[in-house]
């Protein structure tokens, strides 16, 4: 930065450190004043322009991303919807075979699966890729290739599952497939293979989401948008994608472990051979619990948007609220055994679940409280999202209630797998995010389509909806209280659930034609546009409101209040104008400015990569690999999973080009530099998250290990002899010793000088030394005589084994990759992008390794 | 001119759900190792008390800089939540 002070000079108009050095004097010049030249907007244009047609499948902004990611997300939750009529329609009256029993198994199945899996949570991801960059002002969010991935995949992958149904293979075992149920020995069909490598798969582009949301958030905000500044929205969205990041891995590992179960007999939940079917509800239920606040958390940050908006005043208990999504990603991990309750868990222990269970609600309380002082503060438009928005603070806090009762142990048995938690969980969905995205959808479609929503029909459709959920959910209340166990196809007659059985049917079809009547208006209103947009019809005061094009703001903006369009009723001239940040593309790319994780301060310039067929192939070769893996054709698999890395790495191949120019001006006689490496990058910060993936994945495994050695230890033998293991530390640690070199000889040539065939090749023989620790560890326990298929330890240490040796091969695969560039030349000093990335991953495989080798030979048997 | 640094300390309250969630996660993995053994009531209780000091000690942190109501906000859930993860030692 040419006029900025060096880093860690202090500002000495507030005497505080700066975070990066960034002289704050500098944004006084800002808007700037004098005018810009011709043509910039039209070449921005022409540099964020997409392809049309067919071409539309290779784009990856977020404006197409984001919308095709909301309608197929809305699509699964019609799809859901249309199955849970028809289980209404059989349960309307007693004995009724309209739906099979085997049939009706896989309704309620995919309801459920559908619901969390394919629709909430994609579709909060959704909303998130589609308005966090304009919201933070950003041209586009950080790995626009890894938005497109993980929106094919997802749709690739989820409409192949959801297809599974109408041939009789839908999974049948419960949204959470319990074993034994769904053991090879009580489901030998495919089935439930169908769940386990579709789920599986669709929570990795979950993962992939998550990661570009973490990295948007904290690395791609406008300059000024401190963390106190964030739209709610941004807060929920961090913690959301947090919560992702630690949550879905137990279920991705409890996935692999009982589809190798089923696969290879290795008996993880085979009691009679020292697994336990309780460790998989412990697995997915710490994923599952955490589930739920995963999908009301962003809903609650669009809430607290929209309140403020049709309040028409600013967000009381804006901290308070911060604190509470915090408090709620935190405590949502201490509640997942409270599902566990009817088995038979230590007293003492079901008790800390329930005193968890109920210390979550003082968060959640403390957000509603603001919202209705907010709403209470203001004076409220009664617009539709504005009925929406209360319809859902009531919806939620009853079904909120009805959580702390079935949070205390002995209520919850009396209620468990009842109608009565049917009833409790659908108030708190409905309420905590289907109300919520309706607001939304009402809310933002002005971004989105040429004509808003009708107001009229938009309020039809609210009191229908609100109507229907009552008269469905509330009986269902006393439907559990009488007895009735939830996912059984039909009842007896004469049990006094007829009544309120039918008007619940009557109730489901109220709730449905509220939702017809809101595609009706989609269909009559709606018209998709990325530029000449309906607007800001309800009077939002953020920067998503901001006069917009495909690359985002024609400007950034310096950001001085949260609500900056109410607060500055120039901005939106000025930013259009060009008199803020980056008004022009400084690079002739396309870019956008990376800035500071606290105080978002300008730091670099990120190049971004443009249209590109690659992430579909790839997405498409990677749903390949796993459904074939379903219908066990192997030699389809295998192949698909080599184009799915082929593709992949075709695809990274173009996102690393060292370009001549090193620095830009982004505008006010600031310059920055570009593409950066090290612990400022944003690369760095995603393969960070990964690190974090990988490392629960690994921790989950641990943790099972020692659950399955503290619930049968007599079926533990000993481990193979020290000098093995010794053998084993020091080829990790030459592993973690030859990446470092690597990098350190690159980083010791002069800039832009080719720097040999060194950093490569020690990058290729870290990846070596892994596979062969890796190896010999696999030997080692072998020749100890533990058998995979024998006991539970043998099944875990075994399966760890295999995680660690897919993470080498990785490793290889990314050292010769990394080989690959430098012979053409793409690799020169001081530092590379792929280089860090290539030898930090295997730093970390090296660390992984140590950790499984170790941890695991602490526990001896025998 | 408007101030452009993050004044609220997040950390201070991290810590603070941090801590409950070393004492939630080791309270409930004494219960597991000690079903129903004294064991796992003293283990329990036992490091409720070292929470609890930590609590406080993030408390007088926070008490130092400016607009600690935020963080001693925090500060007070996390520790609610420890004395509920204690009850059930005491009287579950």
């Amino acid at each position: 930065m040419s006029d900025a002070p060096r880093p860690g000079t202090r500002d000495v108009m507030a005497g505080r450190r700066s975070e990066t050095g960034f002289d704050h004097a500098l944004y006084a010049r800002f808007p700037t004043q004098e005018p810009r030249p011709d043509g910039e907007v039209e070449e921005l244009e022409k540099i964020w322009d997409n392809p049309r047609g067919w071409g539309l499948l290779t784009v990856v902004n977020n404006n197409y991303i984001g919308f095709f990611y909301v309608a197929t997300a809305f699509l699964f939750f019609l799809l859901a919807g249309v199955l849970a009529l028809g289980m209404r329609i059989q349960l309307a009256a007693p004995m009724q075979d309209l739906l099979p029993q085997d049939t009706y198994n896989q309704f309620f199945t995919m309801h459920g699966t559908v619901m969390m899996f394919l629709f909430a949570v994609p579709m909060v991801e959704a909303i998130g890729v589609m308005l966090l960059p304009q919201m933070l002002a950003a041209r586009d969010l950080p790995f626009p290739r890894l938005s497109a991935y993980a929106f094919w995949a997802y749709c690739v992958g989820g409409l192949c599952f959801f297809a599974s149904i109408f041939v009789g293979l839908a999974p049948d075992g419960g949204w959470f497939m319990y074993p034994p149920l769904t053991s090879i020995a009580y489901s030998p069909e495919i089935n439930t293979d169908f769940w386990l490598l579709g789920i599986g798969f669709i929570e990795i582009s979950a993962i992939a989401g998550a990661i570009e949301i973490i990295v948007g958030v904290l690395r791609t905000r406008a300059p000024g948008m401190t963390l106190d500044r964030m739209p709610m929205f941004a807060w929920a969205m961090l913690v959301f994608a947090v919560m992702i990041v630690v949550a879905f891995p137990s279920v991705i590992l409890g996935t692999l472990l009982l589809e190798l179960e089923r696969a290879f007999n290795w008996p993880f939940f085979d009691p009679t051979r020292g697994g336990d079917p309780l460790l998989w509800q412990h697995l997915f239920w710490f994923f599952g619990h955490p589930e739920v606040y995963i999908i009301f958390l962003p809903a609650a940050g669009l809430m607290s948007m929209m309140v403020a908006t049709v309040a028409r005043t600013p967000l009381v208990g804006y901290r308070l609220n911060v604190l509470a999504l915090v408090a709620t990603g935190f405590i949502s991990f201490g509640v997942w055994a409270h599902h566990m309750f009817a088995t038979g868990m230590p007293r003492v222990s079901t008790g800390y679940f329930s005193a968890a269970s109920m210390a979550v609600s003082l968060p959640a309380g403390i957000q509603v409280f603001c919202w209705i002082a907010t709403l209470a503060a203001g004076r409220i438009r009664w617009s539709t999202p504005a009925l929406f928005v209360v319809g859902s603070i009531v919806v939620f806090v009853m079904g909120g209630l009805t959580g702390v009762m079935v949070g205390m142990v002995p209520f919850d048995w009396q209620a468990h797998d009842s109608y009565f938690i049917v009833a409790h969980l659908h108030y708190v969905l409905l309420g905590g995010m289907v109300f919520p995205m309706f607001a939304a959808f009402y809310y933002w479609n002005g971004m989105t389509s040429k004509n808003a929503l009708s107001e009229r029909r938009g309020k039809w459709v609210f009191w229908l909806m609100f109507t229907g959920l009552h008269i469905t959910f509330l009986p269902m209340h006393l439907t559990g209280f009488m007895g009735m166990p939830r996912r059984v196809y039909t009842y007896l007659p004469g049990r006094g659930l007829e009544w309120l059985n039918l008007v619940s049917t009557i109730g489901a079809f109220v709730l449905a034609a509220g939702v017809c009547l809101f595609l009706y208006d989609l269909v009559r209103r709606f018209r998709f546009t990325t530029d000449e947009d309906a607007g800001n019809v309800y009077g939002g005061g953020t920067l998503e409101w901001l006069p917009t094009g495909m690359y985002s703001t024609r400007s950034i903006p310096l950001v001085k209040s949260r609500e900056p369009m109410w607060d500055d009723p120039e901005l939106g001239d000025d930013v259009a104008a060009g008199r803020y940040f980056l008004p022009n593309s400084a690079t002739g790319l396309r870019e956008t400015l990376i800035t500071s994780p606290i105080n978002a301060e300008p730091q670099y310039i990120q190049l971004m990569p443009g249209p590109s067929a690659w992430p579909v192939a790839s997405a498409v070769f990677t749903a390949g690999f796993f459904l074939a893996l379903t219908v066990q054709a192997y030699v389809f698999s295998a192949v698909s999973g080599v184009l799915a890395v082929a593709c992949i790495l075709r695809w990274l191949w173009e996102t690393d080009r060292p370009i001549e120019q090193d620095h830009a001006d982004i505008g006010g006689g600031i310059t920055v530099p570009i593409a950066i490496t090290g612990p400022s990058s944003h690369g760095w910060w995603a393969l960070n998250t990964v690190m974090v993936v990988m490392g629960m994945i690994v921790f989950m495994a641990l943790f099972s290990y020692l659950y399955l050695f503290g619930i049968n230890p007599e079926f533990w033998i000993a481990p193979p002899d020290v000098l093995q293991t010794a053998g084993i530390v020091v080829l990790l640690v030459a592993a973690f010793a030859a990446a470092w070199l690597s990098r350190r000889i690159l980083a010791a040539k002069a800039r832009g000088e080719f720097p040999g065939q060194g950093p490569w090749l020690m990058a290729v023989i870290a990846a070596a030394l892994l596979c062969v620790a890796g190896w010999w560890d696999w030997t080692g326990w072998r020749g100890a005589g533990l058998d995979p298929s024998a006991s539970g330890q043998g099944a875990t240490v075994f399966g760890l084994l295999a995680f660690q040796a897919c993470s080498a091969g990785i490793a290889a695969i990314m050292a010769l990759y990394l080989g690959y560039r430098s012979g053409r030349g793409l690799l020169v000093a001081p530092s590379s992008v792929t280089l860090d990335i290539v030898v930090r991953f295997i730093g970390y495989a090296a660390v992984q390794g140590l950790v499984i080798a170790l941890v695991v030979r602490l526990f001896p048997g025998g | 001119m408007a101030d452009y640094r993050n004044d609220i300390d997040w950390l201070t309250p991290a810590l603070a759900l941090g801590v409950w969630a070393a004492h939630f996660s080791l309270s409930w993995a004494g219960s597991s190792i000690f079903p129903g053994q004294v064991a796992a009531r003293v283990v329990g209780i036992g490091l409720a008390l070292p929470a609890l000091f930590a609590m406080a000690w993030l408390w007088r942190r926070a008490g130092a800089g400016p607009m600690r109501s935020v963080p001693r906000l925090g500060i007070a859930i996390a520790a609610t939540g420890v004395v509920f993860t204690v009850l059930p030692a005491l009287f579950g």
